[in-house]
């Protein structure tokens, strides 16, 4: 099994599971940063960065989520080629202009695929690949 | 990229203060560019020279979104 360990980020002495996904819809990939939310069933991230790779936002299927406050938002499902360390795969996600959350947000459409482990006592955050 | 990523965990309350509400761009350790889009972080790199497959981007949030989530 293959593993992968991510030091969390550290905010008035609150740690952050950030990680970097790279992410690409044919040429180059861009490394983005994004939350590791349990919570969050599609993996969400701004209509900007939708912008970067190259998508039409409103193109895509339209769903709503619901967000923190108990509100709904529109959220384009785009499918995308996704990589996290050297595990690469194709997904849809979701974009936004109404994220209305400083950060993006990795869900459990992406966390599906390993074993993760929030090790609060070594302040990581691994992920494990499960084997096919 | 290992380096980038230690370095923006490592600085993500520094970055927070400077520039919440951007998007950076990080490669060597350092922020090459902030901007409202990921798209002009790239653009802002690549003027600079640098391959937009080494750039790290993050969105910063502001203190008030980190209330909020946290």
């Amino acid at each position: 099994m293959r593993s992968l360990e991510f030091n969390y980020a550290k905010h008035r002495q609150r740690d952050i599971p950030l990680i970097p996904v790279s992410l690409r819809t044919g040429g180059k990939w861009s490394e983005v940063w994004a939350y590791v939310d349990s919570g969050s069933f599609y993996s969400l991230f701004d209509d900007k960065v939708a912008e970067l790779l190259g998508l039409d936002l409103l193109k895509g299927k339209r769903v709503l989520a619901v967000v923190g406050d108990g509100s709904f938002i529109p959220v384009y499902l785009h499918k995308v080629g996704m990589r996290i360390g050297i595990d690469e795969f194709a997904l849809k996600i979701g974009f936004s202009s109404k994220l209305g959350v400083g950060f993006n947000l990795l869900g459990m459409d992406v966390l599906d695929r390993y074993r993760v482990t929030f090790d609060n006592r070594s302040k990581k955050i691994i992920f494990e690949l499960h084997e096919e | 990229m290992k380096k980038n990523q230690d370095w923006i965990t490592e600085n993500f309350e520094a970055l927070v203060s400077e520039y919440g509400g951007k998007y950076v761009g990080v490669i060597n350790e350092q922020v090459i560019a902030a901007a409202l889009t990921p798209k002009a972080v790239l653009e802002i790199a690549k003027m600079k020279g640098q391959d937009e497959e080494d750039v790290s981007l993050l969105k910063v949030p502001t203190e008030e979104e980190l209330v909020c989530v946290l």
